[in-house]
C-alpha cells in the first residue's frame, strides 16, 4: 500500500501551507496594486499623461501605495492586539474553568496525565488547561499567540466520551498547533484580512459621506461637484477592492487552516504512534456534529461578509477543517469505513445525519486553534447520547477466537498433538477430517478413491490413530488441528501438495455434497498450499454498493451462526448490514443460503478493493462475538471468510 | 568597484546562511540531548511510584506476597541500574543493563497488573486506581520520551546529511547520533493486531 507516512504528509502540509501563505501575500500586493490604478485613473487628467507604470513609481503613485499599506497595516494592527493576546482570556472568555495541576477528579488527572505525555513527545511545554463543564460537545482548542503563554481547553464531552486513546490523539493534535504555531499564522492571517476589510469600510465611509454632502450641501459651484463624484467613485471602488480582497483572502486562510489541520493530524500520530486514536476521536466528532455526510463550519462563520445562501454555497472552501472523512482517510486509507462499520447502530445513523446542522452560535474564538469545526454549542440534542462503542473490539475477534482454539488445543492429547506435527500424520488428518463423520463403512469405500500407491494414499495405521480422536473431541477441534498440522504440510513439494489437494478434493466431491467445513478447510488449503497462493486478484469494486447482494448473503449466514432465535437474528443482521448501507435502504435476511452460493458471494467480495475487506471481516468477527463466545462453525466460518477474502488470519502455532 | 560591491554581498549572505546551519545544527543537537535527559527523568518517576502502589496493594494482596516482592526487586535493581548508568552515560554495556533491569520491571509489572484482576476490591479501591492510572501513565512517558529521543535523533541526523548542511556540519565535526534500540525480542513484538 501507497500509503503515504506521517513524516511526508507532514511535509507535504508544510509545502501547502508555505505555497499559499505567499498566495496570501500577492493577493495583498494585487489590493494595493488595484488602488493604486483607482488613484491613477482618478488623477490621470491632472497628472501630464503618464503610463501607469510609469506613475506608480513617481511620487504620486508611491504615496498612495505607501497610504494603502499603511491603511492595511493600521487596520491588521489594530485587530492583532485585539487577537494576540495569552490564551487564558480567551479560555476565560469561553468559560472555561482551570483545572488545578493537584486535582483529585480522576478524568481531570487522566487528561492531566495525557497532556504531558505529549509534552514529552511532542517536546513543548505544557500548557494551561481548562475544561469548559456545561459543553457536552466533543472538542478541544488551543489558544495564546506563543507556546509559552498557550493555554488548551477541552469540553467537557471530549473528556468523559473519549477513550483514553482518543483523547491522547486530540491532545497531541492541539499540541501540533502549539508546536507549529498556528495560532500565530492564523492570527496573522486573520489580521491582515481585518486590515483589507478597513479598506473597504473607508471606502463605504467615503460613499456615504459623498452622498450626504451631495443631498444636504445645496453648493451649486462645479468644482465642489466634481469632488463628491471623485469621493464617491474612489469610495465605491474600495468597497469593490475591499471586499472582494476580504473574499479570496478568506479562502485563502481556510485553505490555510484546513493545511494545517492536515498537519496536527498527522503530528498526532506521530507523537502517539496510534492512528486508531485520533480516527476514532475524529469519527465521534463526525457523528456528533453531523460530519458524516457534510463538511464542517467554521468557528468564526460569522465575520463572513455575505449571506446565508451564498454561505452555504461555499462552505467546503471556507472551512476551516477538512470533512472528517477525509481526515480519517488521510490518517489510514480505509479507517473510514472500519469505523463506520464498527457502529453498530442502525438508527442512529440516520438520526445523526439528520441533526447534522451546526449551530450558528459557536463559541470558539478565532485566535484559537480547534479541534474539531466550530461546533462546540451545546444546543445539539443529540450531544447527550453516548455514542456506541467503536474501538472497543478491537483486535478482540482474532484474539477471542485464538483463545478459543488454542483452550481446545489444550485439551489434545499429547500423542494426537503430535502425529500433526509429522508429515504423514499432517496428511492422513486431512482425509480422516473429511470422513470421520461417515459409518465405517463409507469411510472404507471413500478413502479407496485415493490411490494408494504413493506416500500420500490412506495409511490405515495412522487413521485408526486419528480417526477415534476426532470422534472424541467433537467437531469443535476440527479447524484448530489442521491449522497445527498447517507448517507440516508446508513442508511438501509443490507435487506432493497439489496432488494432496487433488485427493482432498476427491474427498470432498465423493458425496456431491459440499458442506460448510469442506468448503473452509478447502479454501484454507488452497489459500495456504497452493502455489499460487500470493496471486493477485484484480481490484473490481470500490465501493460496498455493487456488492450489497452478495453482503446480504454472507450477513444472513453470519447471522444464522451467531444468534439463536429469530429476533436476535434479524438484529445481528440488520446491525452488520447497518456499517454498509446507504440511503437507508434495508435488506431482508435470507431464509436460507447454500453453501456454493456464500462461495460465489465470497469470491465476488474479494474483487474488492482490499481497503473495504476490513470492515466486512469487523461485521463479521461482531456476529461472532454478539454472544460473546466463539463455536466451531463460527469459527470455521470466520476463518473460511477471512481465506477468501485474502485476509489471512495467521496459523495458530500453539 | 561594483564588482567588489557585488562580491562582498555574496561573501555576506554565504556567512549568514553558514551561520543560520550552524545554529540550527546546535538546536537539532540539544534538542536530542534533552530527549536523552527526558527518558531518564521519566524513568525516575517510575521508581518513585512503585512503593507507593505496592505499599497500598499490601493489605488487599496479603495472599500474593510473592507478586510483590518481585515488583519491589526489579524496581530496586532497575534504581541501582540506573544510577550505575547515570554515572557514565557513554558505556553503552551499563544503558545495556538499565535496559534490561527495566524489561525486568515491566515483567514484574505485567505480572501485578495480572493478579490485581482477580481482586475487585482492590481494583475498586480510589487510591489504586489512582496510582495504576499514574502508572500507566507512566509507562506511556517513558515510551514517549524513547519516541521522542528517537525523532530528534531522525530530524537531527536528516538535517546534517543534507546538501548542503553536511559540508558546515563537517567543519564543525557535528557527529550523527545513534538511536535508542529494543535490547528485549517481547518488546519488539508487534502490538495487538486490529482486526
Amino acid at each position: 500500500m501507497a500509503h503515504q507516512g506521517f513524516f511526508q504528509r507532514q511535509a507535504n502540509a508544510r509545502r501547502n501551507t508555505g505555497v499559499l501563505v505567499l498566495l496570501f501575500l500577492a493577493a495583498v500586493a494585487i489590493i494595493t496594486l488595484c488602488v493604486c490604478l483607482v488613484g491613477y485613473l482618478v488623477t490621470r487628467s491632472e497628472t501630464t499623461g503618464l503610463a501607469f507604470a510609469d506613475w506608480l513609481i513617481s511620487r504620486h503613485g508611491l504615496l498612495t501605495s505607501l497610504a494603502v499599506v499603511s491603511l492595511i497595516g493600521i487596520g491588521s494592527l489594530i485587530r492583532w492586539v485585539d487577537l494576540s493576546g495569552g490564551g487564558d482570556r480567551v479560555a476565560k472568555m469561553v468559560g472555561a474553568r482551570a483545572i488545578d495541576p493537584d486535582t483529585r477528579d480522576s478524568d481531570e488527572r487522566k487528561l492531566r496525565n495525557i497532556v504531558e505525555e505529549m509534552a514529552i513527545a511532542s517536546g513543548v511545554s505544557v500548557p494551561d488547561l481548562y475544561v469548559m463543564d456545561h459543553e457536552t460537545g466533543i472538542n478541544a482548542f488551543v489558544a495564546g499567540y506563543t507556546p509559552g503563554e498557550a493555554v488548551m481547553v477541552v469540553t467537557h464531552g471530549a473528556l468523559t466520551q473519549l477513550s483514553r486513546d482518543e483523547l491522547q490523539g486530540v491532545v497531541g493534535h492541539e499540541f501540533s498547533h502549539v508546536l507549529n504555531g498556528d495560532m500565530r499564522l492564523n492570527v496573522r492571517l486573520i489580521a491582515i484580512l481585518a486590515g483589507i476589510l478597513m479598506l473597504g469600510q473607508i471606502g463605504s465611509f467615503l460613499l456615504q459621506t459623498s452622498f450626504l454632502r451631495r443631498s444636504h450641501l445645496s453648493a451649486h459651484r462645479s468644482g465642489d461637484r466634481r469632488g463628491t463624484a471623485i469621493f464617491g467613485i474612489v469610495g465605491l471602488a474600495l468597497v469593490v477592492i475591499g471586499y472582494v480582497g476580504v473574499f479570496f483572502g478568506r479562502l485563502i486562510q481556510s485553505a490555510v487552516s484546513r493545511q494545517r489541520e492536515m498537519l496536527a493530524d498527522a503530528s498526532s500520530v506521530q507523537f502517539t504512534r496510534n492512528p486508531e486514536g485520533i480516527g476514532g476521536a475524529l469519527f465521534k466528532i463526525g457523528l456528533k456534529g453531523g460530519y458524516l455526510d457534510t463538511t464542517s463550519h467554521a468557528s468564526d462563520m460569522n465575520h463572513m461578509c455575505f449571506g446565508e445562501s451564498t454561505r452555504m454555497k461555499f462552505t467546503a472552501l471556507l472551512a476551516s477543517h477538512p470533512p472528517v472523512k477525509e481526515r480519517i482517510e488521510a490518517i489510514q486509507p480505509g479507517m473510514f469505513a472500519r469505523l463506520r462499520s464498527r457502529l453498530r447502530d442502525t438508527e442512529s445513523a440516520e438520526t445523526l445525519q439528520s441533526a447534522g446542522s451546526p449551530s450558528p452560535a459557536s463559541a470558539i474564538p478565532e485566535a484559537a486553534a480547534g479541534f474539531g469545526g466550530g461546533n462546540t454549542s451545546n444546543t445539539s440534542p443529540l450531544n447527550t447520547q453516548r455514542p456506541q462503542k467503536i474501538s472497543g473490539t478491537v483486535g478482540t475477534v482474532n484474539r477471542r477466537s485464538e483463545d478459543y482454539a488454542v483452550s481446545l488445543l489444550n485439551s489434545l492429547p499429547s500423542t494426537f498433538r503430535n502425529l500433526l506435527y509429522t508429515r504423514a500424520g499432517a496428511i492422513q488428518l486431512c482425509y480422516a477430517l473429511l470422513v470421520h463423520q461417515l459409518p465405517p463403512q463409507t469411510r472404507q469405500q471413500r478413502l479407496a478413491l485415493i490411490d494408494a500407491g504413493s506416500i500420500l494414499g490412506p495409511n490405515r495405521e495412522l487413521l485408526e490413530k486419528l480417526l477415534p480422536g476426532l470422534e472424541s473431541l467433537g467437531p469443535g477441534v476440527r479447524f484448530p488441528a489442521l491449522e497445527l498440522a498447517m507448517p507440516a504440510l508446508r513442508k511438501l513439494d509443490p507435487d506432493e501438495r497439489s496432488l494432496l489437494m487433488a485427493n482432498t478434493e476427491t474427498l470432498i466431491r465423493a458425496d456431491n455434497r459440499l458442506s460448510l467445513f469442506e468448503l473452509a478447510m478447502h479454501t484454507f488449503l488452497r489459500r495456504h498450499l497452493a502455489g499460487d497462493s500470493a496471486r493477485v486478484v484484480p481490484v473490481r469494486y470500490r465501493s460496498y454498493r455493487p456488492v450489497m447482494t452478495q453482503l446480504q448473503v454472507l450477513f444472513s449466514l453470519m447471522a444464522r451462526a451467531g444468534a439463536e432465535d429469530e429476533r436476535n437474528r434479524q438484529a445481528l443482521f440488520a446491525e452488520a448490514m447497518a456499517g454498509f448501507v446507504s440511503n437507508g435502504k434495508q435488506s431482508e435476511l435470507l431464509t436460507e443460503v447454500s453453501v456454493t452460493r456464500l462461495r460465489q458471494a465470497l469470491l465476488t467480495l474479494n474483487s474488492l478493493s482490499p481497503l473495504l475487506k476490513p470492515g466486512i471481516i469487523d461485521a463479521c468477527g461482531h456476529c461472532v462475538l454478539a454472544d460473546g463466545k466463539v463455536n466451531a462453525s463460527e469459527y470455521e466460518l470466520i476463518r473460511l471468510v477471512a481465506d477468501q477474502l485474502d485476509c489471512p488470519m495467521p496459523p495458530l502455532s500453539a | 568597484m561594483g564588482t567588489t560591491l557585488i562580491g562582498l554581498i555574496v561573501i555576506a549572505v554565504v556567512v549568514l546562511f553558514i551561520v543560520y546551519l550552524y545554529n540550527r545544527l546546535v538546536s537539532l543537537r540539544n534538542q536530542v540531548k534533552n530527549g536523552f535527559a527526558q527518558i531518564d527523568v521519566q524513568l525516575q518517576r517510575r521508581h518513585d511510584l512503585i512503593p507507593n502502589l505496592v505499599e497500598s496493594a499490601k493489605a488487599y494482596l496479603s495472599h500474593e506476597r510473592n507478586t510483590l516482592t518481585e515488583v519491589m526487586e526489579a524496581r530496586n535493581n532497575a534504581v541501582s541500574a540506573q544510577k550505575d548508568a547515570a554515572g557514565d552515560p557513554a558505556d553503552g554495556g551499563k544503558i545495556q543493563k538499565l535496559g534490561s533491569a527495566e524489561n525486568m520491571l515491566s515483567k514484574a509489572l505485567a505480572n501485578f497488573y495480572a493478579v490485581a484482576e482477580n481482586y475487585p476490591e482492590l481494583k475498586a479501591n480510589e487510591t489504586i486506581q489512582q496510582l495504576m492510572e499514574e502508572l500507566s501513565s507512566t509507562e506511556n512517558r517513558v515510551s514517549f520520551a524513547r519516541q521522542a529521543y528517537n525523532d530528534g535523533v531522525m530530524a537531527y541526523n536528516i538535517f546534517r546529511e543534507q546538501f548542503p548542511n553536511n559540508i558546515v556540519a563537517g567543519l564543525f565535526a557535528f557527529k550523527p547520533s545513534s538511536q535508542l534500540e529494543l535490547e528485549s525480542p517481547e518488546a519488539r513484538q508487534a502490538p495487538k493486531v486490529a482486526f
